[in-house]
């Protein structure tokens, strides 16, 4: 009791004020700090709390330049019309930063909104491969999941800082073994469609950029039943490469009608004339009918071919510098027909070399063999050869190389040289200022004494410059007149002194003096690789140059032979000089050496080659993108009596001049020539290999393609593959098959595109330069790809009889619709969701129905998918693997024939306040041609590979075929998104905290308690 | 307040010595002693003591055995004693050499509520605030002693707030009703604000520790995270005891049952609310 009495710690009661002051402000900071950091760590945020000082405030912009801006109109369903607009390169804000280091596998970002729950009415399927709402995709080259996790976690707040929408993953694609691509997706109900329309083409809309943009996004103000518009950012590692913007419309009874003519008339359909935007490099405009048609006016003219019989017409507005259209308008009359001639011309335009004239007088014949194998003669029969850059060259001015004079001949035994020797009172200075080797002997005209004649060049009193072999007078004066004034200039002592800087670029400039002076004596340039034509013309165009013959008119089964040809190749027989000037370094100085040497045709062609890095291959195109040289051969145009237009395709050639190569010849041909579709359609093809390689790894694609404005082929349909393993010297391999038009109403036009290695195995060879004597390696001497296309041959495809003479798309294609509805339980805790999933269309497809699910946030209790057909009910077992956090469930893999259904069915508990449901993604596919509509930027589908064969890598002749199945048209339909916020609902809800189990509280109590009454005993008995 | 009116003249005289007092104290908290026992812990002369002994008078008594106890006056004059001690224990080291556990408990900020809780309001209604605040961003709240998740989390603040002023209630009654001491509530309420900073700080972990997946059940939660909430728990109870003295100028034991007391009851509640309540919003 008497420790009561101490004295207190504290005599005022009160801490002393540091401590005081101390523990106020603790407390003080730690009020205020709290908040924000509970912020930062609350549940939404608390993933990305370490990089949040990194996301931009603003969008950025990224440029490039404006490449191509476009419009196409397209028939929709009953008269409804569908609105596109592209916009290549040029300037957009966005919120994706490319360049920050959360991007750096990003290869492409592509921002979508769409609202196309209503594309029945107007289309066969949706017109984009999208979800309705707000979807951002990711393709990166990367397959780690830590890192596309960190790009989508950053992605998702991107968004919500700058649209308020909370994004989840609904699709993850392997691209390639090293690529993938995420897919996110929003509910867009939030967001206000225009306006981010407006902020994507918003420099686009403005006064002097055309009214492009304008119109569209007047069409938007007009309601549009279906809609989509985004961008796409492609970048590569040094930058953004690509941007492009699209916009599509579809907007109902736009098409006037008058009895059973329409009338497409673009002025009363946008309100007003197009005007391109004159800093676009190309602008064009494009309608296009998916159904055949009898087009009885066209107005203006199209700038592709085949317009007509294609159902697709073009015009170029602006091209380059060149304004075609300043104010454009367009009208398109037309009824929708099954009628067609049965007479029609068809035209095969084969082209061929003959090599066996290439190595005795170095001319090389391009023949052309023209047939009209129809039942009509062909008029105005035009050939266009699109000119590569190095044909070209050769064309306007041939290749200037300079060589030795027939007259003089070589002796390589030859060497003098001629050195500066001053002689200043007792020193000798010596500068070496040229070797001559290689100089040429036996010449008749030109004694060689002559030119060697001086032996010493006196310069001042105190310089001589002595030649062991003497030197020309033309040299002699040369140097004479360069030095000579310096000499009187500056005296001897200060060219002692300063010989170095001062005499040697005088010396230099002497003896290129004296080269020129040489030169003109002893060589003469030769111009190689000459062009003459009797029947093509040099065209330059503002779109390119062609090589062009035009046949007025050709019967029925004639044949004409038309030829270039290009002359002045340089053979082995022939024997060129060449000729170099170079620099040697001596002791303290450089000096010229003048060489020459005597060269054969083919090193001269291969340092030629070398040296200018080319290929020698002037009739392919080299595309970096695939590595191979492409030769496409050339473009046909003709018409029949009525006027119709019907385009071709001569066989490409890869042939290479300088190096061995397997150069392969083919012909594709069919007897059909009208069909409808469904219908099989036979061919035969025809490849021969004239080279003097063997060709190897061969692949073959029958392709449907349309000819653009540029008449390069566009929309290529890959309808068909072969792979051959081998074709060796001079084989003749014949395939036939047979494919069922699937494709390309109207001008049905088949091409086989043909992949083939040349010089296989065979490393870069390395080339000596003659002028050089420097060795190089020429890469196109080794392993290259080449492409070359068959003839082309056509029929001419109508609708099904079922879809004749109807406005729609004449495919009989699956379609497939999605009925959807959700349902909340009383209490909140279940959701039940069903998804009827119905294959209206015309024709089976196969389906792939799976979803990505976050069973993180919720849990998926129950998943069931019913099959219907015919009434009968066939039960499907979802199946469910992991993919980046999340799970995958495949619910079916079956084929829907019209009219059947799938029921899906997902029962949800353990519900957040808010979350997504996202769409189930209906992966399909159809045996006939689901028109482009869209956005062209994203990734081409995957096709289906053709089955692998063991016996590709055995090489036998005749050689193997593997041929595949007729290629499937792909596409993707997707359930809506639900958007579920319990929160927000006006329905009860429970309170729920963490349940406190007895044990807890009893030990938690107890310890407590002992605390408590250890303090007390001991305070108690303390002392 | 009643025993002193009722206090005559010869306690006051029997007390106004301070052997007497300790004399009384000694009787009081022995209940019964020998005059033996007296002696050796007085050691005074038998005279001077028996004169002490006398001059107590009727606030002692002997018993058959002839040791001494108090009667009921004595009692009344050692609970009298007794509460004098009390005013001056908040200045005592109640923890003997770990007295450092007194600015452990924040000693100084409670005195400095003490010292005038109308000034000190302020500065304890914002750390409230941000409190309840960080309970809202965190979707976890202290129900009493344990963090619990809670959802909708607007709801955190709520229980919260609720959960302060019922400690404080259940405090503020237990002091009343067993130690009479009515004074000084302002400022106790606000220590209570201050005891749950712990509570808090443990909330913010538990929000970083489970990030999106709040348990739905302590047992979902780990072992080491529990021995962090009795830990952090003893520290509350600390800083209650600590405001206790500090505030109703009780001695450490008086605190430390009071605490008790409190503890049982919240803790009660606390499994109450978190098991059993349902409501329905």
């Amino acid at each position: 009791m008497s420790d009561h009495n101490h004295p207190p710690l504290f005599e005022n009661r009160i801490a002393p004020p540091y401590l005081k002051s101390v523990m106020v402000l603790v407390l003080f900071l730690s009020s205020i700090v709290f908040t924000p950091l509970s912020v930062m760590s609350s549940s939404e945020n608390q993933n990305n709390m370490f990089s949040l000082t990194s996301y931009p405030s603003f969008q950025i912009s990224e440029s490039l330049p404006l490449y191509q801006e476009k419009m196409e109109m397209v028939v929709g369903k009953e008269e409804s019309l569908i609105t596109k607009l592209e916009i290549e390169g040029g300037i957009i804000e966005t919120p994706f930063d490319l360049s920050l280091p959360v991007f750096a596998s990003v290869s492409q970002i592509d921002f979508l909104i769409s609202n196309q729950s209503n594309f029945v009415n107007v289309w066969t399927n949706p017109l984009w491969q999208s979800p309705d709402g707000l979807v951002i995709r990711i393709k990166t080259r990367t397959i780690n999941q830590d890192i596309l996790e960190s790009i989508s976690t950053y992605v998702q707040t991107l968004i919500f800082q700058f649209y308020g929408v909370n994004l989840s993953v609904f699709n993850l694609k392997e691209v390639s073994p090293t690529e993938n691509q995420i897919s996110l997706i929003a509910s867009a109900t939030n967001i206000n469609a225009l306006s981010v329309f407006h902020e994507i083409f918003a420099p686009y809309e403005e006064d002097g950029n055309g009214n492009m943009v304008e119109i569209i996004s007047n069409m938007f103000q007009l309601q549009p039943i279906v809609y989509a518009f985004g961008y796409s950012i492609h970048k590569q590692r040094v930058g953004v490469s690509k941007i492009s913007r699209s916009a599509v419309i579809a907007l109902e009874d736009k098409i006037e009608l008058s009895g059973n003519l329409r009338t497409f008339n673009v002025s009363s359909i946008v309100g007003s004339k197009i005007i391109p935007n004159p800093s676009a490099f190309v602008s064009k405009f494009s309608f296009r009918l998916p159904f055949y048609a009898n087009i009885t006016k066209v107005n203006p003219d199209t700038d592709n071919v085949a317009s007509a019989m294609t159902g697709f017409f073009e015009w170029i507005l602006k091209y380059s510098n060149f304004t075609k259209h300043a104010v454009f308008d367009a009208e398109v009359i037309y009824s929708p027909s099954s009628s067609f001639s049965m007479d029609f011309p068809r035209v095969i335009v084969t082209n061929s070399y003959s090599d066996q004239l290439l190595e005795e007088d170095g001319i090389l014949n391009m023949t052309y063999s023209i047939q009209n194998v129809g039942s009509s003669p062909a008029y105005d029969t035009t050939i266009r050869f699109p000119i590569p850059a190095q044909l070209e060259t050769f064309i306007i001015a041939g290749t200037e190389i300079p060589v030795l004079r027939d007259d003089l001949q070589i002796d390589e035994l030859f060497s003098t040289f001629i050195e500066l020797e001053i002689d200043y009172f007792s020193e000798t200075i010596n500068i070496p200022i040229l070797d001559i080797t290689g100089w040429y002997s036996n010449t008749t005209s030109l004694s060689l004494a002559r030119w060697m004649d001086n032996t010493s060049i006196e310069l001042h009193e105190y310089v001589n410059i002595h030649c062991s072999n003497g030197v020309s007078s033309d040299l002699y004066l040369a140097v004479e007149s360069r030095i000579q004034p310096i000499l009187e200039t500056y005296g001897i002592l200060y060219i002692i002194a300063n010989y170095k800087t001062l005499i040697r670029d005088e010396l230099s400039q002497a003896v290129a003096e004296a080269y020129a002076i040489i030169l003109s004596e002893f060589y003469e340039n030769q111009t190689l690789f000459q062009y003459n034509s009797t029947d093509f013309a040099y065209v330059p165009t503002i779109y390119g140059s062609y090589l062009e013959c035009i046949i007025p008119s050709l019967d029925v089964n004639e044949t004409l032979e038309k030829s270039w040809r290009i002359t002045d190749i340089p053979t082995s027989d022939d024997k060129f000089g060449a000729f170099s000037i170079s620099t040697k370094q001596s002791v303290d100085n450089e000096y010229a050496v003048f060489k020459t040497t005597e060269s054969d045709y083919k090193q001269l062609m291969l340092a030629l080659f070398t040296e200018t890095n080319t290929a020698g291959r002037f009739l392919s195109v080299y595309e970096s993108e695939i590595d191979s040289f492409v030769s496409l051969g050339s473009r046909f145009l003709y018409s029949d009596i009525s006027g119709k237009d019907y385009y071709g395709l001569t066989n490409g050639l890869n042939f290479q001049i300088g190096d061995d190569e397997a150069v392969l010849q083919s012909t594709l041909y069919s007897e059909q020539s009208t069909y409808e579709v469904g219908d099989l359609v036979s061919f035969t093809l025809n490849i021969s290999n004239y080279g003097t390689l063997d060709a190897y790894d061969i692949h073959v694609d029958i392709v449907n393609i349309k000819l653009n404005y540029l008449w390069l082929p566009t929309d290529i349909i890959i309808v068909k593959s072969f792979d051959i393993d081998q074709i060796i010297i001079g084989e003749n391999l014949t395939q036939s098959f047979s494919v069922t038009a699937n494709s390309y109403i109207g001008l049905n036009t088949y091409v086989a595109l043909i992949s083939f290695i040349s010089d296989k195995d065979q490393a870069p060879v390395d080339v000596e330069n003659p002028w050089t004597g420097i060795s190089k390696q020429w890469i196109f001497g080794g392993e290259t790809t080449n492409i070359i296309s068959s003839t082309l041959t056509f029929g001419i495809l109508l609708p099904p009889v079922a879809l004749q003479n109807q406005t729609r798309p004449s495919f009989p294609l699956p379609e497939i619709t999605v009925d959807s509805s959700y349902q909340l339980s009383n209490d909140n805790t279940t959701l039940i969701v069903e998804y009827e999933i119905t294959n209206d269309g015309l024709s089976p497809t196969s389906v792939s129905v799976y979803q990505f699910v976050d069973l993180f946030l919720y849990t998926l209790d129950n998943a069931s998918c019913d099959l219907v057909h015919n009434s009968d009910i066939t039960i499907l077992t979802p199946i469910s693997s992991e993919q980046l956090a999340l799970t995958r469930i495949s619910f079916a893999n079956t084929t829907l024939n019209p009219g059947d259904k799938l029921i899906i069915t997902e029962v949800f508990s353990d519900l957040p306040e808010e979350f997504t449901i996202p769409p189930i993604i209906i992966s399909y596919s159809s045996d006939y041609e689901i028109l482009e509509t869209d956005f062209q930027s994203l990734d081409p589908q995957t096709q289906d590979q053709p089955p692998e064969n063991e016996i590709l890598n055995i090489k036998l002749a005749p050689a193997n075929i593997t041929e595949g199945t007729q290629n499937l048209f792909l596409w993707s339909s997707f359930t809506p998104l639900f958007t579920i916020n319990i929160q927000i609902s006006e329905e009860f809800e429970r309170i729920e905290l963490s349940s406190l189990p007895w044990l807890y509280l009893v030990i938690s109590t107890a310890v407590v308690s002992g605390a408590i009454v250890i303090i007390m005993l001991s305070s108690r008995f303390r002392g | 307040m009643e025993s002193k009116k009722r206090s005559t003249p010869e306690i006051w005289k029997a007390l106004s010595n301070k052997i007497r007092r300790d004399l009384l104290c000694f009787i009081g908290e022995k209940q019964i002693v020998s005059f033996t026992e007296i002696q050796e812990q007085f050691q005074m002369k038998v005279g001077t003591l028996y004169h002490h002994i006398d001059t107590l008078g009727e606030l002692i008594s002997q018993n058959h055995t002839k040791k001494y106890l108090l009667t009921e006056k004595g009692r009344r004059a050692f609970s009298l004693i007794e509460d004098e001690l009390d005013v001056s224990a908040p200045s005592l080291q109640a923890y003997g050499r770990f007295s450092f556990l007194h600015n452990f408990f924040l000693r100084p900020v409670f005195r400095f509520i003490n010292n005038d809780a109308v000034r000190s309001l302020g500065f304890s209604i914002m750390i409230f605030i941000g409190l309840t605040v960080a309970t809202y961003f965190l979707s976890v709240t202290p129900i009493f002693l344990f963090p619990s998740f809670i959802t909708p989390a607007y709801f955190a603040p709520v229980y919260f707030v609720i959960s302060t002023v019922i400690t404080y209630i259940i405090t503020e009654l237990v002091i009343v009703l067993i130690f009479r001491k009515t004074s000084n509530k302002l400022a106790l309420f606000q220590s209570i604000i201050i005891a749950q900073i712990p509570l808090i700080l443990l909330c913010i972990l538990e929000s970083f520790v489970f990030k999106s997946e709040y348990p739905t059940s302590f047992l979902q939660i780990d072992i080491w995270f529990i021995a962090i909430l009795i830990i952090v728990q003893l520290v509350f109870v600390g800083l209650l005891i600590e405001a206790i003295i500090v505030i109703k100028e009780l001695r450490v034991e008086k605190a430390g049952s009071a605490a008790l007391l409190t503890v049982f009851i919240v803790n009660s509640l606390a499994f109450l609310i978190m098991n059993m309540l349902e409501v329905l919003i």
